[in-house]
């Protein structure tokens, strides 16, 4: 939600218009940055510890690649900022409670992170699984895995011998 | 589902301490003790239940909650003692009077499809969505069973079976041996009235419509309620149950093979309408940017069947069906039903079974079928009986299904006499009613009806009226909104443009690419029939009453009396306006609203209601089967009757006298037969002797 009148932006050969009271929708990082600016306000509801207990329970439930469930979009900056928020809020309101959210909530999400880093890891092992969960990824995860599997290829190039003819 | 490791036995010894710490110490977001006022009001509510939402449970042990899926038998059981510990504490008389409480967990993480329950799942939690299709009536199952057991050395005791904190299964086995005197032999005689019974209930859930693959057949599984759950649903409803997954034989002969059942333990019935297709944001968007286009109505009327050559009166209709006007419930309990029933009658070859595939594919919630159906239950509801148990089942039909939504009933002519006598309430009362075999129900139907029947000689006969030309009776004619008679008569331009679009389809099937993508002309359609809800402006309402009151006042200025409009069709007419709107997504039904459904309106009696004789639209050839002309001569003709009756001293009128009478006064011979068959088989005459006619006093 846009709460001050503003010059429009031209992001990628794109005009957006911000015009005070009109919601709008963004990518994340350009909410966040207009945040920063006090020019808009994010109106979509954030994470809370209910919306991270659900999502561990299917991320552990997954055995292979082929179980692995596509996350909510920016899950991992959404659920980083809230943490941070939350340690903030704690310390500023001297709440033994929202400690506890804030550590029961670091303690899912890191849970998460490595049980997806896991089938990650498996699915390196096969270019098909790589294919098959790509659409399922984070743009984080996505980056990474296409990071590992080159290096992995590169790596494969230099120890075995060159194909002869 | 993966089993967990590291979770220990020490973890299921746990489970009742961590369960009752749970009871006790989880807050909310507000900070408030949610469970134990939930059990405070269960005290006082006199309930035996605690439902328990997943998530909190996850959140405060995530192992116990896992633990729950893994073994939900052994949780359950040290849940349910640690609710009785804590209502004993704060309420002990009532906890003496309950023999058992229930925790009932809800809204577990993740559904699994009823077609993927598979044998990795026996023994786990379980969630499940789907139709419940049949329910038998309630019977009492023995949980805890009083034997007496009488020797001739010992003489007669009594005793519980199974021993405590064992509970009856499936089948109730008579005990080894006597577990007072120990011995084997004797007789061992069940006492039921001093054995503890509990509600007990069998049901059938059925995948949703829209789950179905193309081609497949719907899965289904049996699922069994006890005590407080027992006909907290009906047929026809959406449920989602919680359950723990079970087997026994499938037959009573002893083979190695099981059938899956679920042994429920939570069942909710879902409330809101059409909440199975998901809209996103990004689709609220684009709903909202279509709606905007002035050229909605016409886009989305195009979208209909585009492969299909013309018809746009019927598509302009269907779309209208879809959307629906909007129901009102009155406060005295009265409801007005706003959907909208479509009966398209036509000749072989027009593309009427497509134009239904097409709407049951777009329709949220649609379901295609046959006036025979597929099932036993039909099209309304039957009570049918299990081959292999023996036992009455209630089966919910199409119309109960597609409950909410729409049914395309091709070859409607054709359906089963029962549904002949339920499809009246169907229709108008939105309800299905049945009473057989011990179960008594009313099952929901807020079903729009599109519906496509073959004429009876063949082909449509144009110099016949529509209740001559369709195997229907006229009360069920008249409960359509609209109908459209689809005749195929050649016409060598209409000819080549069929043919040249026709040829161009194959040629190129690119070319019918409908205006709005089918998926989201559905969401479309979806969003409008859940969030707009337009009401009538004063300029429609003055629109509507004058059309209403001009074509009334014509049946006044003709002379034979012709009625070209009932109050039947005056509320199609505010339904088709609001369903108008609702294309739109419009709050208000404006005058264009109700303009295009007078529009329709006309059309519809242009087509259907026009009276062959005197040329002119009669609503009583739908409502009656007979023009109101033709309704006047059957009248005078019995008059005629009488006359002769009387004057004759047979006391009967002779055929020639009345067929000669009716000529003087411009009534032909073949309408004085019909008039004489309509009247013999009414039971109003009876044929004292040989071609004479008396009337039944």
């Amino acid at each position: 939600m846009v709460i001050k009148d503003s010059k429009n932006l031209y992001i990628d050969g794109q005009s957006i218009e911000l015009q005070k009271g009109v919601e709008i929708e963004i990518p994340y990082w350009l909410a966040t940055q207009l945040v920063k600016e006090g020019l808009v306000k994010i109106v979509e509801s954030p994470l809370s510890l209910e919306d991270i207990a659900r999502i561990h329970f299917s991320v552990i439930s997954a055995k292979t690649p082929s179980d692995l469930e596509q996350l909510p979009q920016y899950f991992y900056q959404e659920a980083k900022t809230v943490i941070q928020e939350l340690g903030e809020r704690a310390k500023k309101e001297l709440d033994p409670a929202l400690l506890e959210e804030r550590h029961r909530m670091l303690q899912y999400l890191v849970e998460i992170i490595d049980k997806r880093l896991t089938i990650l890891l498996q699915s390196l092992r096969s270019p098909t699984s790589i294919a098959e969960i790509t659409s399922r990824l984070t743009p984080e995860e996505e980056a990474l895995l296409n990071h590992l599997s080159n290096a992995l290829k590169t790596w494969r190039e230099k120890i075995l011998p060159r194909a002869t003819v | 589902m993966q089993s967990i490791p590291g979770l220990a036995e020490e973890a299921v010894i746990d489970a009742r301490e961590r369960f009752h710490e749970f009871l006790r110490s989880f807050r909310d977001r507000n900070g408030n003790y949610k469970y134990r006022e939930r059990i405070r009001q269960m005290i006082t509510m006199g309930q035996k239940s605690l439902i328990v939402e997943y998530n909190d449970l996850y959140i405060f042990d995530t192992k116990l909650a896992r633990l729950l899926i893994e073994r939900p038998d052994e949780v359950l059981r040290q849940a349910s003692e640690a609710l009785r510990e804590f209502i004993e504490s704060e309420a002990p008389e009532y906890a003496e009077g309950i023999d058992r409480f229930y925790v009932r967990v809800r809204a577990l993480p993740k559904t699994i499809p009823l077609r993927r329950l598979r044998s990795e799942y026996i023994g786990k939690l379980v969630m499940l969505e789907g139709i419940l299709v049949r329910a038998t009536p309630i019977k009492e199952k023995i949980t805890k069973a009083v034997f007496m057991h009488c020797t001739r050395e010992q003489g007669c005791h009594e005793f519980e079976w199974p021993p405590e904190g064992e509970l009856v299964g499936e089948i109730l086995e008579k005990p080894p041996a006597c577990p007072v005197c120990g011995s084997s032999s004797g007789t061992f005689r069940l006492i039921p009235e001093k054995s503890k019974l509990i509600d007990w209930q069998r049901i059938v859930l059925q995948e949703r419509p829209e789950e179905i693959p193309p081609g497949q057949l719907p899965r289904s599984i049996e699922v069994v309620l006890q005590d407080e759950l027992v006909d907290s649903a009906r047929p026809g409803d959406r449920v989602t149950i919680v359950g723990v997954v079970r087997v026994r034989p499938d037959t009573a002969k002893k083979r190695a093979v099981y059938d899956l059942y679920i042994d429920a333990i939570h069942l909710e019935v879902s409330q809101k309408l059409l909440e199975e297709v998901i809209i996103t944001r990004e689709d609220e968007e684009r709903i909202k940017a279509l709606a905007r286009d002035p050229w909605i109505h016409k886009k989305i009327v195009a979208s209909i069947a585009p492969a299909i050559y013309g018809h746009w009166d019927i598509k302009e209709a269907i779309a209208l069906a879809l959307f629906g006007g909007v129901p009102k419930i009155t406060p005295d309990g009265t409801r007005i039903r706003g959907d909208i029933h479509v009966l398209i009658v036509g000749d072989p070859g027009t593309a009427k079974s497509q134009l239904l595939q097409y709407v049951a594919r777009i329709a949220p919630r649609g379901i295609y079928t046959t006036g025979k159906g597929a099932t036993a239950a039909g099209l309304t509801a039957a009570v049918i009986r299990d081959k292999s148990t023996g036992e009455y089942y209630l089966e919910a039909g199409a119309l109960v299904l597609a409950d909410g939504g729409v049914a395309a009933i091709d070859e409607i002519d054709k359906m089963r006499d029962e549904d002949r006598v339920a499809i009246h309430e169907a229709m108008e009362q939105q309800t299905v009613s049945i009473a057989k075999a011990g179960i008594v129900a009313r099952l929901n139907a807020r079903t729009t009806v599109i519906a496509a029947g073959n004429p009876k000689f063949g082909r449509y006969l144009t110099n016949r009226t529509l209740a001559d030309n369709i195997n229907l009776p006229v009360t069920i004619l008249s409960r359509f909104d609209l109908i459209f008679i689809l005749k195929d008569k050649p016409n060598p331009e209409e000819d080549r443009r069929v043919a040249r679009h026709i040829l161009e389809v194959h040629k190129d099937t690119e070319r019918v690419k409908p205006e709005i993508e089918p998926e989201l002309l559905k969401k479309y359609i979806s969003y409008a029939r859940r969030y707009v809800r337009p009401r009538l402006s004063q300029e429609a309402i003055q629109l509507i009453e004058d059309f209403y009151v001009q074509m009334r006042r014509m049946s006044l200025e003709s002379s034979d009396g012709a009625i070209p409009i009932t109050l039947r069709q005056l509320e199609a007419l505010v339904r088709l306006a609001e369903a108008h709107a609702r294309m739109a997504l419009r709050d208000e039904v404006t005058v264009e609203d109700a303009e295009a459904a007078v529009r329709l309106m006309k059309a519809f009696l242009e087509s259907a209601g026009l009276d062959i004789e005197s040329g002119k639209i009669d609503i009583d050839i739908i409502m009656t089967g007979k023009p109101r002309s033709k309704q006047e001569k059957f009248t005078r003709i019995m008059e005629i009757i009488e006359q002769l009756e009387s004057e004759s001293e047979e006391g009967c009128a002779r055929l020639k006298e009345i067929q000669r009478r009716a000529l003087s006064e411009g009534i032909e011979s073949n309408i004085v037969d019909e008039a004489i068959r309509t009247m013999r088989r009414d039971g109003i005459i009876y044929e004292k002797s040989i071609g004479c006619y008396a009337i039944v006093r």
